[in-house]
């Protein structure tokens, strides 16, 4: 089969949307809303990372990369995660995945690139990583609390409450479609009075606050995402998710918390991911989890336990976080933080002197996935 | 049902081979390689990934893989499946 490997072009548009429908969302227009936002809106990319695969003139393959800036002590590297990757049916079993990542690897080697990584790999793309040469970092260990049961039964234990709970339920909470974000925009609105004193909601990111906060807190030596201004204005503004906000100030910005949940992927929605937990102080970090705790009725919260200090952690799992079940096989895995070096030497991968294969030398937050 | 490792192998690469369209070669052998050279196709590898753990009786280390170098040709999966087998089961990735 003859087909050709190119850069980015806009003149694909349409046919980069229509094959992402598989990965994004089933709507055209929304999936441009997407590729503008990931790739063209990035502010670390000055150029989109994409490439396409063409077959004459037809697109049969995308594969993704956006760009991270990753800093230790005040040093930074680049490095490009990969995402998106999406091949025809037609044209699948055809060997082209590992051409299409052999070409990737040294465009982005020749240019400068040192590592790649990712961050969303499920199993299937988990074990044609590998296959390629990828190391495992480490598996991404969530925590989650399902919201549905527990007030059920708490009113069933009251018999004045069931009729009127069995109509509710009945009509509003189980049997209902999910609702769409405005919905869960309102409730979510509704239960904003029992927030903790110094915690207060929002729908919108404080760029500058939340930088200059970032800015001021010790990282242990870890990589970190740098994350300033630009990365907070451009960030949350995925139109694949909604997102929410908690921030705990006094004077000024102590902490925040962001909180996601997906727009378009039927069996998560309601399903809110705690992707930034930030704070002053471990305090801070427990009363902000507190806040969303309180605002979560019918609703589940998951979020990576590596995010979380011991106190926060064990506040959690005293009010119903459960880790999830032990992964028994390879076909379960999800969450996989992999990398690879662009060049052809994959012994060394280190920075600075710290090994990137180790999970402790990282500060990982849900964040850094685009699948968020 | 076939009896032996490689047998199974065999059976299981050669089906996965034609489920891709393509001809088993004929001089396919236990040493021809089956990933490197794109006989196996990467949609198959996490079904192969899934038997090798039912042979072994374990979840597969993924940390210590080399997946190229090691699953390259039946004889390779052969020794490591052995190889596994006889090794104490241990975590089968780091986790943050």
């Amino acid at each position: 089969m003859s087909y050709r490997i190119v850069n980015y072009d806009p003149v694909y548009n349409n046919q980069i949307c229509e094959l992402e429908k598989e990965l994004w969302s089933r709507d055209l227009d929304i999936n441009k809303s997407y590729l503008r936002w990931k790739y063209l809106e990035n502010p670390y990319s000055d150029i989109p990372r994409l490439y396409l695969v063409l077959h004459g003139e037809k697109l049969i393959a995308v594969r993704g990369l956006y760009e991270w800036p990753f800093g230790l002590n005040g040093d930074s590297f680049p490095a490009l995660c990969s995402a998106d990757l999406v091949i025809h049916p037609e044209y699948r079993s055809k060997g082209l995945y590992p051409e299409l990542m052999d070409f990737i690897m040294n465009d982005l080697h020749d240019q400068g690139y040192p590592y790649a990584l990712s961050f969303s790999a499920g199993p299937t793309a988990l074990i044609n990583a590998l296959a390629l040469g990828w190391k495992i970092i480490g598996r991404m260990k969530s925590i989650r609390k399902q919201f549905y049961m527990r007030p059920v039964t708490k009113k069933l234990s009251d018999p004045v409450t069931v009729n009127k709970l069995i109509k509710r339920v009945l009509t509003t909470k189980i049997l209902r479609k999910p609702p769409g974000p405005p919905k869960i925009r309102e409730e979510l609105w509704r239960s904003t009075n029992n927030l903790p004193a110094n915690v207060e909601f929002g729908y919108d990111p404080k760029p500058g606050e939340m930088a200059r906060l970032i800015s001021t807190l010790d990282v242990n030596g870890k990589i970190v995402l740098i994350r300033d201004e630009e990365y907070f204005r451009w960030r949350y503004r995925n139109p694949l998710s909604d997102y929410f906000f908690l921030y705990w100030h006094d004077s000024e910005l102590r902490g925040y918390l962001v909180a996601q949940t997906p727009l378009f992927m039927p069996g998560s929605m309601g399903n809110f991911n705690v992707l930034e937990l930030e704070g002053q102080s471990p305090e801070i970090k427990k009363e902000l989890m507190k806040g969303l705790l309180s605002l979560l009725d019918f609703r589940s919260a998951t979020v990576w336990s590596g995010m979380l200090d011991d106190n926060v952690r064990r506040y959690l799992m005293a009010s119903g976080f459960k880790e999830k079940s032990t992964v028994k096989s390879v076909a379960e895995f999800n969450e996989t933080v992999l990398i690879s070096t662009t060049g052809r030497d994959n012994d060394r991968i280190e920075f600075r002197g710290l090994d990137l294969l180790d999970v402790n030398n990282w500060d990982f937050k849900m964040t850094y996935s685009d699948f968020y | 049902m076939p009896d032996s490792l490689k047998e199974r192998l065999h059976g299981f690469v050669k089906t996965k081979i034609r489920e891709s369209g393509k001809p088993v070669p004929p001089d396919f052998s236990e040493d021809t390689p089956i990933i490197s050279s794109g006989l196996l196709e990467s949609l198959h590898l996490l079904e192969l990934a899934v038997l090798l753990e039912q042979e072994i009786g374990s979840p597969l280390d993924l940390t210590a893989l080399n997946i190229d170098k090691e699953w390259d040709s039946i004889n390779a999966i052969s020794n490591f499946v052995e190889r596994s087998r006889s090794e104490t089961p241990h975590n089968i990735i780091r986790q943050a």
